[in-house]
């Protein structure tokens, strides 16, 4: 019986499969590993290669200088590199300037507790006459362990137009160092639960992102972020850390536009800081508020109402409700105060809550946020997706 | 001596015979660039007409349209344009999986970037249909998935 197209498509080899995937533009190839299990690992047509920890510097640099930026179907944008006995890594090129290093091989997580030193500024001849067509300016690590750190350290070193700097998952990390006074824009660092000192020296630094427990940060040279995540649920990383310690960072998100906080922070770190010269420290130019707090907290709506007395500017607020999230017990922190309200907020067009359980609970905070409104109220929406009109709650 | 001037390949056609028992002619040199022919040929002799029983006589001719202009060097961007341009996709299938057949390198690689391109602005599903594909992960391996791949790349780039 003659086998129709259908048939002999469906029966194609994976290396035929994998060569028209590799036509796909990235983040399309990225697409197709959602087709079936058999197509999860195609968009991968990987140049594999072996060795040892010591070649991975040269060969990531070398992967980099053949990437053609203006022929990219010739050369390998995936590089699969082996060393040790059973560990690898994977390096993948994309759109727009990025470069992923995966050290995530097999989901092994090595404690044993490092420190990184990302250093951008080193001036440094370049060895190879070849001129490098690919750039990088975005790097993406992840899953470093004492055994790659040094490796990692010197590619980023070499990196000299590095623009943003992704790190998550990098287990056993304790003190990170980062050097760039010229370049580096955007850092984000994720789920690195042992990170216990964060040392900034990087003064053109415009936007922050970090989820993962609270570590001491010290930013050297003081920069002004335009855009601050601290995600921080899971509470401190030095149970040591005072309000005095936050002080340097405070000032780094004092002129951000978009900000997340976590509402412990504000309690215990920010308040004891600015409240005796209450009134003259504001956030002038914040306008999107993203707030996390744990409602078992029966400070949080007082610290709410607190830190919004401070962002007169502000036009949409989010607030997200975590029962996981960190909260400081009982704290005298002196937001008893906070009842005083003042209308302050004129430009608030959007109030969203998330992850409320009790709508009561949400109406309650919503009476409270209204009374610092200024003008026309703004639009409330619950975490179910209703909208709230205060009027008829009255 | 007067050297024999050699009936040589460079006007030396081939006979194909397409598995539809239609019989087509080509240039030796476009043979050469179609692997398979070119291993037949090899242990069949050029005198022989070629069966090719798995390419009919509906794709082969536009198959030897493109080795015709290859080998006189002509192959140029507009040209695989037209040369795509009214082909549905089941055409362009056959196409392929005859180039494949044909191990006939420059078609192959040409055809894979159209259907790449055929594909790149379509949903998962379309290209499951398309290949003819069952999905079969479990609702728990595809959302672990799609939860993976989201931090490979597309989570930075929705950042900027």
């Amino acid at each position: 019986m003659e086998e129709s197209i259908e048939d002999l498509f469906r029966n194609l080899p994976d290396e035929i499969l994998g060569c028209i995937v590799s036509f796909l533009p990235n983040e399309h190839a990225l697409e197709t590993s959602l087709i079936s299990t058999r197509w999860r690992d195609l968009w991968n047509q990987i140049l594999v290669k072996h060795g040892t920890i010591e070649d991975i510097t040269g060969i990531v640099a070398q992967f980099l200088t053949n990437f053609d930026v203006f022929d990219p179907l010739k050369r390998p944008r995936k590089l699969q590199f082996h060393f040790d006995d059973d560990n690898a890594l994977f390096a993948a090129i994309a759109a727009n300037s990025k470069l992923l290093l995966d050290f995530s091989y097999k989901k092994k997580k090595l404690e044993r507790k490092y420190e990184l030193e990302f250093n951008l500024n080193k001036q440094h001849f370049t060895y190879n006459l070849v001129p490098q067509t690919f750039l990088v300016k975005s790097l993406y690590l992840k899953s470093l362990s004492y055994l790659t750190s040094e490796v990692a350290s010197s590619i980023v070193s070499n990196l000299d137009h590095l623009e943003n700097l992704v790190i998550t998952d990098c287990c056993g990390l304790q003190s990170l160092f980062i050097e760039s006074e010229s370049k580096l824009h955007k850092l984000t660092i994720l789920d690195c639960l042992q990170l216990k000192s964060l040392h900034l020296r990087t003064s053109k630094l415009k936007s922050f992102r970090y989820r993962g427990p609270l570590p001491r940060i010290w930013p050297e040279s003081h920069f002004n972020l335009c855009h601050a995540i601290l995600d921080v649920r899971q509470g401190l990383s030095c149970s040591d850390l005072i309000a005095q310690d936050f002080d340097e960072t405070l000032l780094t998100i004092k002129n951000s536009e978009v900000l997340t906080l976590c509402g412990w922070i504000f309690e215990a770190l920010i308040w004891p800081s600015i409240s005796p010269s209450s009134g003259s420290f504001i956030f002038y130019k914040l306008r999107e508020l993203w707030w996390i707090d744990n409602h078992e907290n029966e400070n949080s709506a007082n610290a709410l109402v607190s830190f919004l007395k401070l962002c007169p500017a502000l036009e949409q607020l989010f607030v997200m409700i975590d029962p996981k999230s960190y909260y400081v017990p009982r704290s005298n922190s002196g937001l008893m105060q906070a009842n005083k309200y003042t209308k302050i907020l004129e430009q608030l067009k959007l109030i969203k809550f998330m992850g409320f359980t009790n709508p009561m609970d949400e109406i309650s905070v919503a009476k409270n946020l209204i009374q610092l409104v200024k003008g026309k109220p703004p639009k409330i929406e619950t975490s179910c997706g209703t909208y709230l009109d205060l009027m008829l709650m009255q | 001596m007067a050297q024999e001037a050699s009936s040589s390949t460079s006007s030396k056609t081939i006979s194909l015979k397409t598995g539809d028992g239609e019989i087509f002619e080509i240039e030796a040199s476009a043979a050469k660039q179609m692997k398979t022919v070119q291993r037949l040929i090899d242990d069949l002799g050029d005198d022989i007409t070629i069966p090719l029983h798995n390419v009919f006589s509906k794709e082969l001719p536009k198959i030897i349209e493109y080795y015709k202009k290859d080998i006189t060097g002509e192959i140029t961007k507009d040209f695989e344009a037209e040369f795509v341009k009214d082909l549905n996709d089941d055409e362009v299938k056959v196409l392929f999986l005859a180039a494949n057949y044909l191990d006939a390198n420059k078609l192959f690689e040409f055809l894979s970037q159209n259907i790449a391109d055929r594909l790149e602005s379509k949903s998962v599903e379309y290209v499951r249909k398309y290949f003819g594909v069952e999905n079969d992960f479990t609702p728990e391996e595809e959302s672990k998935l799609r939860e993976e791949r989201a931090w490979s790349f597309r989570g930075i780039k929705e950042d900027e």
